[in-house]
């Protein structure tokens, strides 16, 4: 009978359930968690491995985990990273805005909360941020199209520009469009810079997901409707993710000609396929974000928390609740005259750009 | 011994998929060093899979009826997204959210009832576009944004418990008299239908194997009492959980509606031809899978506490696959609600148990794969048997 079988189930579970619970064995070494969003962006992978190196040298029990931009799995590594144990947990959200209550049941069970990268908001249950500079990797872009067009040299164009920005549920893809148009809005207003598509506002610029199909099809589009007969000259694009998209759509349409020579791509993170673009000459510039700096700003934190001392933020980020306190550290410009610097870092060997 | 033995193998195919979750309970419990079955993680077994819970409930009667319904995702993500806008940017009461958002839910299944049903076209068709409409509309509706925080009283459907009226002790009191109390009307709901079947004349077991049953499933609850008392106590959502089971069971097990929805399932030509209203009852089905898919949005978006467009990406998959791992037939005519609980605990345990061991979420996808695979090849092995 099917009351036979919950009796073998429950004689069965008895056993290792209490041979379990005896199993409170107090480990020397406090917890880390790390929770990244996805593999699926280099960057997060050599976030992950950075840290968790740094920190077992520092004598932590460290732990990774990767939500494949999934919200409920991060949501509910958090929870488990909770019942493990975990003392701090460094989180880069792959949603900000949805990860509140989780959160909240974390500080409450005594976690030390650090967003990492993308600011957790609504919600007081976050102690830190550890971020780089976005408002100024933004300004980086905008001043990198403002060089490379000469319109900083007084040059007045026109020269045709559109805009690829980040995901809309990403509250940094706002800040990195808010830096990049606080260099370009003069040029805009002055007519020096035209967006042909009329398509200027964060809002319909935006790719959900930083998807690089989506990218990808948006750009085929605005070609095919606003530039038949006039050459794009700039794109101003939020990240390599979506950057990549672009340059295939640009490629697709018979841009890297002597006719039509491949407009100013922005970019960041350094992904390798950016990097090889950048030698070819088809993507112009990326920003590298030093996940060795990364991992060690986030030691200062952790161990700041450790000894009992208050750490001196760098910045205050409003997270719609509160003022969250931040460490920063500095994004660096890449072109193909510096991008040797991925390979002097770590991110990369000679062999993987072969 | 060997009566029982005779009525077990009577009964190995309801008992193969309790047989597996027990398995996989113990191999996980092992695995995890105990982790598994912490009073914390318990209860975050509970509200990591309500709302997969609450979508395969809802899904088996279309399953039942040998169709499918594959927009219950994108109807989480679209009631998830009504609920955010009205409650977060239009102020609109709770009460009244919660009241729309269910309208709308049985408005879209009356929206894919009328084209299934009425108009003939077949189910996987109507729901692939349904999957399609409310997903565009979801982005649409958060212009691509999520939109939240919620209150607290919306966010207490999937954070909160029910208080401790009587305190004092670590454990959570109230939570273990309702358990106690819910023992006792077990004992004396299995009395009740012993003596009934006594005077009818009926078999029954023999009596020390009447008592050792009905001390063993007090048992069962009273220990799933007390892991939950010993953390936070019974959570809003699993009375909520705890309420559609019990409801739906007797629906699909007690009534004329449930029996004609098996019916139909069976042989739908001959179901029709008996009278039963085919295209009603088909068009009932659209709109309680619905109706729960809205139950099951309200519910994702207090736990994130966000509408957002991306959310119930993949569910209705996970609600399928529960209802088959828990025995329910591709072909339609049969499967249970306590089928689809086992199937939704199966996949909840491993996915739990998974995550916290530490292997790599792209392993533990493949792993699922194939556990899926491998429960309805089994199942349909220990089918042939009879």
């Amino acid at each position: 009978m099917k009351k036979l079988v919950i009796l073998l189930l429950l004689v069965v579970l008895m056993v290792p359930l209490f041979a379990g619970a005896q199993q409170e064995q107090a480990t020397k070494k406090p917890m880390v968690t790390f929770l990244m969003p996805t593999k699926e962006q280099p960057i997060w992978l050599f976030q992950g491995d950075e840290l968790v190196k740094l920190f077992k040298e520092k004598g932590f029990e460290t732990r990774l985990e990767y939500a494949e931009d999934i919200i409920e799995r991060q949501v509910y590594q958090i929870e488990n990273a909770v019942t493990l144990g975990t003392k701090y947990l460094v989180i880069a959200a792959v949603d900000s805005y949805s990860i509140s209550d989780a959160v909240e049941k974390a500080k409450a069970a005594g976690v030390v909360v650090i967003a990492n990268d993308r600011l957790i908001m609504n919600t007081k249950a976050v102690d830190y941020y550890v971020t780089f500079d976005l408002y100024r990797l933004g300004q980086m872009q905008g001043e990198y199209i403002e060089r490379a067009l000469g319109l900083d040299a007084g040059k007045k164009g026109p020269f045709n520009m559109e805009i690829v920005s980040g995901s809309p549920d990403d509250p940094n893809s706002q800040i990195f469009y808010n830096g990049a148009m606080s260099v370009l809005k003069k040029y805009l207003d002055a007519g020096s810079l035209v967006v042909r598509s009329g398509q200027l506002e964060f809002g319909v610029t935006a790719t959900l997901a930083w998807d690089t199909a989506k990218a990808m099809a948006r750009m085929d589009n605005l070609l095919s409707a606003y530039y038949t007969n006039d050459i794009v000259h700039a794109v101003l694009g939020a990240a390599d993710c979506v950057s990549l998209g672009v340059i295939s759509a640009l490629t697709s349409m018979g841009y890297g000609t002597a006719g039509r020579p491949f407009p100013v791509v922005t970019g960041q993170d350094c992904e390798l396929t950016a990097i090889k673009s950048i030698i070819e000459g088809k993507q112009t510039m990326s920003v590298f974000l030093d996940a060795k700096v990364l991992a060690e700003k986030t030691f200062e934190i952790i161990d700041a928390f450790e000894k009992g001392v208050a750490l001196k933020p760098d910045k205050m980020y409003f997270n719609d609740v509160f003022d969250v306190p931040a460490v920063m550290y500095e994004p660096v410009a890449v072109d193909k005259d510096n991008w040797q610097i991925v390979i002097d870092r770590g991110l990369y060997t000679e062999a993987d750009l072969k | 011994m060997n009566e029982i033995l005779k009525l077990i193998k009577g009964n190995m195919r309801k008992n193969g998929m309790i047989i597996a979750l027990a398995l996989i309970v113990v191999i996980f419990q092992v695995w995890t060093k105990g982790v598994l079955l912490r009073p914390l993680n318990i209860t975050n077994l509970i509200l990591q899979n309500g709302y997969i819970l609450i979508l395969a409930i809802g899904m088996l009667p279309v399953i039942i009826t040998g169709r499918i319904d594959l927009s219950v995702g994108s109807i989480v993500a679209f009631t998830g997204a009504l609920a955010a806008i009205m409650m977060v940017e239009v102020q609109v009461p709770f009460v009244i959210t919660l009241i729309i958002c269910l309208a709308v839910g049985a408005a879209i299944g009356a929206w894919h009832g009328m084209w299934t049903a009425y108009v003939g076209i077949p189910a996987f068709i109507t729901t692939l576009s349904g999957t399609l409409v409310f997903r565009g509309l979801t982005i649409a509706l958060l212009r691509g944004k999520s939109i939240g925080p919620f209150n607290s009283t919306f966010r207490a459907i999937s954070m909160n418990f029910i208080p401790d009226f009587i305190g004092g002790v670590s454990l959570n009191m109230t939570a273990v008299l309702i358990g106690i109390l819910i023992c006792l009307f077990i004992i004396l709901k299995e009395l009740r239908s012993r003596n009934s079947d006594l005077k009818a004349g009926l078999q029954v077991v023999p009596l020390w194997f009447f008592i050792t049953k009905t001390a063993l499933m007090c048992l069962g609850v009273l220990l799933l009492i007390y892991f939950l008392a010993a953390y936070n106590g019974i959570p809003y959502l699993l009375v909520l959980l705890v309420f559609l089971i019990v409801f739906y069971t007797f629906v699909t097990t007690n009534t004329v509606l449930g029996r004609r929805v098996y019916a139909i399932g069976g042989n739908e030509a001959a179901a029709r031809l008996s009278g039963i209203n085919t295209k009603g009852m088909i068009f009932l089905t659209n709109i309680n899978v619905s109706i729960l898919a809205a139950v099951a949005g309200i519910v994702f978006a207090a736990r994130l506490n966000a509408g957002t467009p991306r959310a119930g990406n993949g569910f209705e998959l996970d609600a399928i696959a529960a209802c088959f791992i828990g025995g329910a037939s591709v072909t339609g005519g049969s499967g249970t609600i306590a089928g689809a609980v086992i199937g939704t605990l199966i996949m909840g345990v491993m996915n739990n148990g998974m995550s916290i061991v530490g292997i790599s979420v792209d392993i533990q996808q493949a792993i699922k794969g194939l556990v899926i695979l491998l429960a309805v090849a089994i199942d349909m092995l220990m089918k042939k048997r009879r």
